[in-house]
């Protein structure tokens, strides 16, 4: 089990191994280690988005639950006033519980769901799911009796963190379970000491991205100062080029 | 064509196989309802190409002598006319088909006209009353007058399997057919998306599914009219009977 705390703590002691006088804070170092992790899920995650549209035709092992963050009872709120911006009166919603990544069609909303009231054995996610729309799309889907928004047959939209619903107006459906591929954060509680949240096969890319950023920033002012005076040359003559093959043209040849 | 309403397949059982066909089992390219849609749609052509589904339905004769073609019905085969109750008939009568016949009512129009009223093209004939006619048109069944007294209509008709909007629940014999039809049409609208992609493989499925003779809805069209054994026995034996 490899903790944030472990890697940040291995590049600190990489990094001071460069200049001993020199020292980036270990809160830093969290925070670069964040952006890596997150970049790194988020492109395993992106290959998820590569393949549902369909240009592979197969589920890879991409398709993973690792990041896949499931969160039960979401309070569905119906709103009696509008508030500008995404809120609209009786317009039903939920609010993204965490971050997610900003995939291509919503794809960091893994499902949306809520047990089908006939069948009871059920989990929520195999009862009934909610299908991702848009706004626009959704003038399509209102034109067939089959794909209408119906309790049976619900669908949401993003807009920001907010998540309005279609086809519950009618219905008492007050939670909703939702998985979400949500973003890693380096500084909630228990981040540092838990098993990093990330497949141990990418920690390599983390710890090199975080050492050429450390190295980078361990560099002395005068090293980034672009003065050129590796690449100095002798001067260039500033007198006029001539061609050696070009003769000089005879004026008077072409005078009349 | 025979079948048990206790062997119809749900529409899940169908997509159960057809969202793992096409690679779509989390229902993100294309809806749930936009799949049922589909198998709805497969019903129906299987309706209009195989007559599969016969129906027969009762209603009161109408006064104004004109009754709606019942909804889904697409290939009016019998029009009975009787007294008495749909579960009681006391007597009945075969109603056949006069053509160009229209009327709301009280008058009427027809090519053949009552004998004695002028025409320079058609002659007239000698018109009764109590034939017992009616024509289709304009989504209308139009009796003659000679039906009046009469209570009930009794209609026998080819009909579409599955209204639309209610779940199209699937006869045994056409399950794969429908899986393949729901199939060829993802692949199609994925065509227009990824058109180097699909292509191949809804060429592949539309093959499987419209090749004649093999293909699977040649399949479903040679099974629907196929004789029933109990028709095929019944008739060597009236056949063989010679005496009729």
């Amino acid at each position: 089990m490899t903790t944030l705390r472990q890697i940040a703590g291995a590049v600190q002691i990489q990094l001071k191994q460069l200049g001993d006088d020199k020292q980036i804070p270990f809160l830093l170092m969290v925070q670069w280690c964040g952006f890596f992790i997150n970049k790194y899920r988020y492109e395993k995650g992106s290959q998820r988005e590569y393949i549902n549209q369909g240009v592979s035709g197969q589920r890879k092992s991409a398709d993973s639950g690792n990041y896949l963050a499931i969160y039960s009872d979401v309070p569905v709120v119906v709103p009696t006033v509008s508030v500008s911006p995404n809120i609209v009166k009786g317009r039903k919603y939920i609010v993204l519980p965490e971050t997610i990544y900003d995939y291509l069609r919503d794809e960091g909303i893994d499902y949306i769901s809520y047990a089908d009231f006939d069948v009871a054995c059920q989990p929520s996610f195999a009862g009934v799911r909610f299908t991702r729309t848009t706004p626009t799309k959704a003038k399509r889907i209102y034109m067939s009796d089959y794909e209408e928004p119906k309790p049976s047959n619900p669908y949401f939209f993003r807009t920001g963190n907010y998540i309005p619903l279609l086809g519950i107006e009618q219905v008492n459906v007050n939670t909703l379970e939702v998985g979400l591929i949500t973003t890693f954060n380096p500084f909630a509680t228990g981040s540092l000491d838990s098993a990093l949240d990330m497949g141990e096969e990418g920690f390599d890319y983390v710890v090199k991205n975080v050492l050429d950023l450390g190295r980078f920033m361990l560099l002395v002012p005068q090293d980034r100062l672009n003065d050129a005076s590796e690449t100095k040359t002798e001067e260039a003559p500033k007198g006029r080029v001539v061609s050696v093959n070009q003769q000089p043209i005879d004026e008077e040849e072409y005078a009349v | 064509m025979q079948f048990s309403v206790d062997d119809l397949i749900s529409p899940d059982q169908i997509l159960a196989d057809v969202l793992l066909e096409v690679d779509d089992e989390d229902t993100k390219t294309f809806n749930h309802g936009w799949y049922i849609s589909q198998i709805q749609q497969a019903l129906e052509e299987l309706s209009f190409d195989t007559f599969f589904n016969e129906i027969y339905l009762d209603f009161t004769f109408p006064t104004d002598l004109r009754l709606k073609i019942p909804k889904g019905a697409f290939n009016v085969k019998k029009i009975f006319i009787y007294t008495g109750e749909d579960c009681d008939v006391a007597s009945q009568t075969n109603v056949y088909i006069k053509q160009t016949y229209f009327t709301r009512g009280e008058g009427k129009s027809t090519m053949m006209n009552r004998a004695g009223i002028s025409d320079p093209f058609i002659s007239g004939y000698n018109y009764s009353d109590s034939i017992y006619y009616a024509s289709l048109q304009n989504g209308y069944i139009h009796f003659g007058e000679g039906c009046i007294g009469h209570t009930m209509v009794r209609v026998y008709f080819n009909g579409i399997f599955t209204d639309v909007g209610a779940a199209p629940f699937v006869p045994r014999q056409f399950r794969q057919v429908v899986k393949t039809f729901v199939a060829e049409k993802f692949y199609r609208n994925m065509k227009s998306r990824k058109p180097r992609v699909f292509r191949a493989i809804h060429s592949d499925t539309y093959n499987m599914l419209y090749k004649a003779y093999d293909g699977e809805w040649d399949k479903a069209m040679q099974r629907s009219k196929s004789l029933d054994s109990k028709f095929r026995e019944d008739m060597g034996e009236y056949l063989s009977k010679g005496n009729w």
